[in-house]
């Protein structure tokens, strides 16, 4: 505690003063104008065109008249197809938790071993973040073929980062004394770890993983549309032949899928916490 | 428990920054005594109990446990050492979701370096062991609870038989009783004092409270700016002697 008197801040003296009401004014309306410009630019770069909604809308209302009723006479064949989606959901989810859990202990900078086990890892997990997981989905079937194992591996990838970083960030804000005190009656790094970290942390990991699971889901009913599998691929087939009672249905199927995924996963993380 | 003695030996501790934190600092606490280092913020206090701990390496000086110099001691060799010194913090540092016998079995992961143990197993051997230690600090009935549950004091006694599953031969507690309240600070001072007299541990405390370290400890040792002012029973340290630590720092 005494050794932190010599180096407390020396800020400039600047940062501490209160701002000056004028300023602040002007600063307000500086934003005001930037926010009005970026919102002006979007608007012109997506093409805005309102007319063109209204004007289609009968179009819309023409597509929606032709997919009623809903097809139903096909429902088993597509139960199939509505299980892979939800699968490829839990198999992206279960080993990008086993993948990300390690991952998360290099990144998180109070249990990380070394400082380019720090770099590395972190930077694995920013690619796996940052590609989408539709595009690991592409590259996935020219390595393993159309279906659904190509969908559970882009989701299991791009997981990877999404946790890896979310679980890094919760080690690194959980209270490290129990570490200090297992280090202090000579317990190993692993030990510490297994011992102190995980039992701390476990609620949230769970908690971070089942609203990962739910995403997951989400997500891979739209991998179809790449060819990877599970409903989205009947929603582009149907779409594609222009069998709009049977899109209904799917549309109906991925809604239940989507909300049922939300609510067992809102309940299982209220179960967990 | 073979209990050990605490020895340090002309102490010194400069920063890189030039400030000295320490200066030619000796004393020893033997077997079976309790001593207590007083001092204001910034007289060294925490440099000391880190120096002590083997955290932090003193510029000057050495430091003996049980008469090995863990000093110069470094890696594998300083950690096997320090299992030999039970340490207590500011805050009990439990896991809080697991059982508070889970807990103080722990203590004992120094001595069972193995895959099981790694992996999160506790060695099942220790459990009554750690029954012991937790019956020394007369929470027995709380063994199967989560931690979480225990209130202030008896966490710190937790941790405090978390220590003693570690079987260390000396007990360094670095303001144990600094978040706790009155009732719970007397039990924890009480049990601290029990453990030098009835196990012979070497036991040295940092406190804020005088009054408590009077009443508890064998030895108080006070710490000015860096020096040892003085050394003695509480019964040959007056008043004035004690104040004398805290003069400067606030203002009267």
């Amino acid at each position: 505690m005494n050794s932190q008197n010599t180096n407390v801040m020396a800020l400039p003296g600047q940062a501490l003063a209160p701002r000056s009401p004028k300023s602040g004014l002007i600063t307000k309306v500086a934003i005001g104008v930037g926010l009005l410009a970026v919102l002006i630019q979007a608007l012109y770069v997506v093409q805005a065109q309102p007319g063109e909604l209204i004007t289609g809308v009968h179009g819309m209302a023409n597509l929606i008249s032709r997919s009623v009723p809903p097809n139903v006479s096909n429902l088993q064949q597509q139960l199939w197809p509505a299980l892979e989606t939800v699968d490829i959901g839990i198999f992206g989810t279960f080993f990008a938790v086993i993948l990300a859990l390690p991952l998360a202990i290099l990144a998180a900078r109070n249990t990380t071993p070394a400082r380019p086990a720090y770099v590395i890892a972190r930077g694995v997990i920013a690619i796996c973040r940052s590609v989408p997981d539709l595009v690991w989905a592409l590259l996935f079937v020219t390595a393993v073929g159309l279906g659904p194992f190509a969908g559970a591996l882009a989701l299991t990838i791009h997981s990877v980062g999404m946790l890896g970083r979310l679980l890094a960030e919760v080690i690194e804000d959980m209270d490290m004394g129990p570490m200090e005190a297992l280090a202090s009656t000579g317990a190993g790094r692993l030990q510490i770890f297994s011992h102190a970290v995980v039992p701390t942390v476990l609620p949230s990991m769970l908690g971070i993983s089942l609203f990962r699971l739910d995403e997951n889901i989400r997500s891979s009913l739209v991998l179809g549309f790449v060819g990877a599998g599970g409903i989205g691929f009947q929603l582009l087939t149907a779409m594609n032949l222009f069998d709009y009672p049977t899109v209904s249905t799917l549309l109906v199927m991925t809604f239940i899928i989507v909300m049922g995924a939300e609510r067992m996963s809102a309940w299982l993380r209220r179960r967990v916490a | 428990m073979t209990s050990m003695q605490i020895e340090a030996k002309n102490l010194g501790m400069r920063y890189a920054t030039g400030r000295l934190a320490l200066q030619s600092a000796s004393f020893t606490v033997s077997a079976g005594e309790f001593a207590v280092i007083l001092g204001a913020n910034g007289s060294g206090k925490s440099t000391m109990m880190r120096i002590i701990a083997g955290i932090t390496k003193p510029t000057d000086g050495e430091v003996r446990l049980g008469g090995q110099t863990i000093t110069t001691l470094s890696g594998r060799d300083l950690a096997k050492a320090r299992m030999g010194l039970g340490m207590v913090f500011q805050h009990a540092n439990l896991v809080k979701r697991r059982s508070v016998i889970a807990n103080v079995v722990c203590g004992t992961l120094g001595r069972h370096r193995n895959l099981l143990t790694s992996l999160g197993f506790l060695p099942k051997s220790e459990f009554g062991h750690a029954m012991q230690c937790l019956e020394r600090v007369g929470l027995t009935k709380f063994a199967h609870q989560r931690a979480s549950t225990l209130s202030g004091g008896q966490a710190q006694r937790a941790s405090i038989a978390r220590a003693l599953a570690q079987r260390p031969g000396a007990l360094l507690a670095d303001e144990p009783i600094a978040s706790l309240d009155p009732e719970a600070s007397e039990e924890v001072m009480r049990l601290l004092r029990q453990l030098a007299k009835e196990e012979g541990m070497a036991v040295l405390a940092v406190l804020h409270q005088p009054e408590l370290a009077r009443r508890y400890a064998d030895r108080l040792l006070g710490l000015r700016k860096g020096v040892i002012s003085f050394a003695d029973a509480p019964a040959q340290v007056s008043d004035s002697q004690i104040d004398s630590l805290y003069e400067g720092f606030h203002p009267a």
